[in-house]
């Protein structure tokens, strides 16, 4: 287990890393999310032992890991750009940890076409790495991370490089290659899709700061606070009145601020049976866009107070009018 | 055992350039300023011939500096443009000239004027600073093309593609685009060419005749020819002042020009047929003519042409003490030592320019490109003067000669090397680190194997410029057993008579033939690896 303690990491005035704490429970993969510049590249260097920490501990299996080197952590790590070493053969690029190990070269060959095995790229040992696509670039560079069979595997925007459709599928290959090995990871995006599909504790940061700790669909359902609420996208955040008022009617969470999660809408008929006697309400449909292979719907009430955005089952058209209730269940206040 | 691998990776050229360069030159300046030479220093500026020949010495590097910059333009334009073979040939080719032993340029120049008729009468250009002014374009074309070409290259397309679109035609895109960007690239290109023409010898000396001095080549006639060693020395002084502000200049304008060039978009863009070829014609005329009539003029002998011009080489003569091919061994050998000294300097002193501190990165930076741009003369003459005492007497070793060579050959090793390592990526040793490589080990792995290609092209330079080798050679032990190719050479070429005219072609053609294989072998290497120079 991995835990990180109070890490700070200054560069002058600016505070990087600021008083950050979180564990990785073995097997686990933790991943840190949150905008460009919110520190959460340079916490993954200080865990390498790439940037020291200012102040703060990172202990793995109960020691203090802070003093050691990069090369005394046997940590793997991906870089953001692969760093594939341009004058070795993929082989050579996947063996490297291991002849730093003094493994003997019999061993070595296994373990590499063992590697290559696990990433789908058998047979690739004798290949340049200037000549592979950024797909196969980026499965040597886990291979060769992996090799030494390290403690934990860091993820530096693993899959920032990569085309739509390649990044889709290695997001949802990743989890499965590191669960087979076994090995706890932290891995880096700025992308929420990619951070729910491949982890299991996902970490928002922001400004250096811890924002949200919690497993993925915990995060996305109940962010907390605004400022995660927006960042993972959330586009219904609104006020409540003390008797629930909310600007079209009321509803039946508050008071506060809450974020109505785009799945808690229904369309019911005007003159049709309600749900739970939960209050409906009416709203003209003003824009309908497929995205990701579901209809998103964005409506504005009637008396123009609020414009929200749904996931519906039910098909509409634009300039609709359409009667909507709310899941009290699929609304979270934040703060 | 660490901290002795780096005291040594920083001692070992401090102390070959302190005692074999600093020392030499700060001697050869003190006698200069101090020996009564402030006395002669002033004479110099109060003398007509010495203010012509110091305003001659100017005047002939800016116009050299500015025609070459004129004729190679085009042709770094196009190499800017083409796929990476083609580039990698064109640079080869142009690049032989460069490395061609300035004897040699002379010599294949005065064979050109002499087949065509130009050593005398209305069109004489023999003697001429015309003469002059064609062989250092000759010599320099390499250096823009390279470097302007090479830079040229790394710039993103999609900037000149943009100006295209918003209506600019291709010289308004080319004049308000692509010249201010290009400005780093063509300031360091003209000042190597201003330096090299600055301190231009064997050209001058051969093709200029007995009346046309420079600085450089009145060092050499008041030192070696009269004996004034004061006189010599002041105007070392002179020379060496002129040249160091010239490259505290380079050396700042370099310092803004950026590194990271290698993700630039370049998309091929078509080049017209005729300019393409007008250029690649104009260069072979430019470059291949003075090769083709020396290559012609060793094999001529008066009623035809045969190989008996070669036959001769392995013959003594009168004007040399032994056989030239014997001289030429020499060369080879005196070279490979250079060539290795030059390694193991140049190349432990690019790892302290790269990962030393700054102010000690600086020192090493600013203290190994001097002796590029100090005088070839300057150097031997400094050394002539200094080394001649105990506890270090050399003045009579051959050692002295390769070590000569090797100042001269360092600046090239350290600037090919020092690109190439400051290339190379950052997150590939931490990629290293992490992977469990110890520091140390991490050299050996990324930087050994990555810079070893820039090691090679260095090297490459080193022996091509050991092997011509003249300047400072001229000042060096005179011994029959240690005479130089190139030294041979001049002697055979200032010796009136046609059998000796013709060996001193034949020699020449052998010793470029050496140095087209050190340029083989240096575009072969260099691969990726794309240094400066």
């Amino acid at each position: 287990m991995l835990s990180i303690e109070s890490a700070t990491v200054r560069f002058g005035e600016l505070v990087a890393v600021d008083d950050v704490s979180f564990t990785v429970p073995d097997g686990q993969t933790v991943v840190l999310l949150g905008p460009s510049g919110c520190g959460k590249s340079t916490l993954l260097r200080s865990i390498a032992g790439l940037q020291p920490l200012d102040s703060g501990r990172i202990v793995r299996d109960g020691t203090d890991i802070v003093a050691l080197r990069p090369h005394e952590r046997g940590i793997g790590m991906m870089f953001q750009d692969h760093a594939l070493f341009p004058h070795r053969d993929v082989g050579r690029n996947v063996e490297f940890g291991l002849r730093m190990k003094a493994v003997g070269s019999g061993e070595r060959r296994e373990r590499v076409s063992e590697m290559l095995r696990l990433v789908g790229l058998s047979g690739f040992e004798r290949r340049t790495v200037t000549n592979l696509s950024g797909g196969e670039a980026q499965r040597v560079a886990l291979a060769r991370a992996l090799a030494p069979a390290p403690g934990l595997l860091l993820l530096d925007e693993p899959l920032g490089s990569l085309d739509r459709e390649l990044r889709d599928r290695l997001v949802d290959e990743l989890p499965e290659m590191l669960r087979r090995v076994g090995i706890s990871a932290v891995h880096v995006t700025h992308d929420h899709d990619e951070a729910f599909a491949v982890g299991d504790q996902v970490v928002v940061m922001g400004a250096g700061r811890v924002l949200r700790v919690g497993p993925p669909m915990e995060v996305w359902a109940d962010p907390c606070t605004e400022t995660v609420a927006r960042f993972l996208g959330h586009r219904n955040i609104v006020g409540v009145g003390a008797r629930g008022q909310v600007p079209w009617g009321e509803i039946s969470v508050g008071p506060g601020r809450v974020v109505v999660l785009p799945d808690a809408a229904t369309v019911v008929d005007p003159g049709g049976t309600r749900i739970d006697h939960r209050p409906s309400f009416e709203a003209d449909v003003v824009a309908s866009r497929f995205r990701g292979g579901r209809r998103e719907v964005e409506v504005v009430t009637i008396d123009g107070s609020a414009r929200l955005v749904f996931l519906l089952v039910r098909e509409v058209i634009v300039g609709e009018r359409i009667s909507l209730v709310l899941d009290p269940r699929r609304i979270s206040p934040i703060e | 055992m660490r901290t002795a691998a780096k005291a040594l990776t920083v001692a070992l050229p401090a102390v070959f350039i302190l005692v074999f360069f600093a020392f030499p030159v700060a001697n050869l300046l003190s006698t200069g300023l101090v020996g009564g030479g402030l006395h002669v220093l002033g004479g110099l500026f109060g003398s007509g011939r010495e203010r012509g020949v110091i305003w001659f010495t100017v005047w002939q590097a800016a116009v050299s500096t500015l025609l070459t910059l004129a004729v190679a333009m085009p042709m770094a334009s196009l190499v800017a443009r083409m796929g990476e073979r083609r580039r990698r040939l064109v640079r080869a080719l142009v690049t032989v000239p460069f490395v061609l032993p300035t004897v040699v340029v002379g010599g294949a120049f005065e064979g050109l004027f002499r087949r065509f008729g130009l050593d005398s009468g209305a069109l004489r250009l023999d003697g001429t600073v015309w003469a002059i002014l064609a062989a250092h374009v000759f010599f320099n074309y390499a250096v823009v093309v390279r470097t302007v070409g090479s830079y040229w290259a790394g710039l993103d397309a999609r900037l000149e593609e943009q100006a295209r679109i918003l209506g600019a035609g291709r010289w308004r895109t080319f004049v308000e685009v692509t010249l201010p960007r290009l400005r780093p690239a063509i300031a360091a290109a003209s000042a190597i060419v201003f330096l090299f023409s600055f301190t231009s010898f064997g050209v001058i000396l051969i093709l200029g005749g007995p009346r046309r001095a420079t600085i450089e080549t009145d060092i050499y006639r008041f030192a070696v020819t009269r004996g004034d060693l004061t006189t010599a020395a002041s105007l070392a002084v002179v020379q060496l002042v002129a040249v160091v502000g010239l490259i505290a200049l380079t050396t700042m304008l370099e310092r803004r020009r950026p590194i990271t060039t290698r993700q630039a978009h370049r998309v091929s863009q078509r080049v017209g047929r005729a300019w393409l070829w007008g250029n690649i014609a104009a260069t072979a005329l430019i470059l291949g003519t003075p090769i083709g009539v020396l290559v012609e003029r060793s094999l001529s002998v008066g009623d035809g042409y045969s190989l008996r011009n070669y036959g001769a080489l392995i013959h003594r003569t009168r004007r040399l003490p032994v056989p030239a091919l014997l001289t030429l061994r020499n060369s080879l050998l005196y070279a490979v030592v250079a060539t290795s000294l030059a390694v193991v300097v140049g190349g432990l002193a690019s790892l302290v320019v790269v990962h030393g501190r700054r102010v000690l990165s600086r020192v090493f930076d600013l203290g190994l490109t001097l002796p590029l741009g100090t005088s070839a003369v300057t150097i031997g003459f400094g050394i002539l003067i200094t080394l001649d005492r105990p506890p270090l007497d050399l003045r009579t070793s051959w050692i002295i000669i390769p070590i000569a060579h090797a100042l001269v050959g360092i600046p090239f090793v350290v600037r090919t090397m020092v690109p190439v390592l400051r290339g190379i990526d950052e997150s590939l040793r931490e990629a290293a680190a992490v992977l469990g490589a110890v520091p140390s080990r991490v050299r050996r792995e990324i930087d050994l194997p990555i810079g070893g290609r820039g090691l090679v092209v260095g090297a490459g330079f080193a022996f091509a410029v050991s092997i011509g080798e003249f300047g400072a050679t001229s000042f060096l032990p005179r011994r029959a057993d240690t005479i130089t190719a190139p030294v041979a050479l001049f002697r055979l070429l200032s010796t009136p008579g046609a059998s000796l005219r013709g060996q001193a072609m034949a020699l020449a053609v052998v010793l470029m033939a050496v140095v087209a294989v050190a340029v083989v072998a240096i575009e072969s290497a260099r691969g990726t690896a794309d240094g400066g120079m």
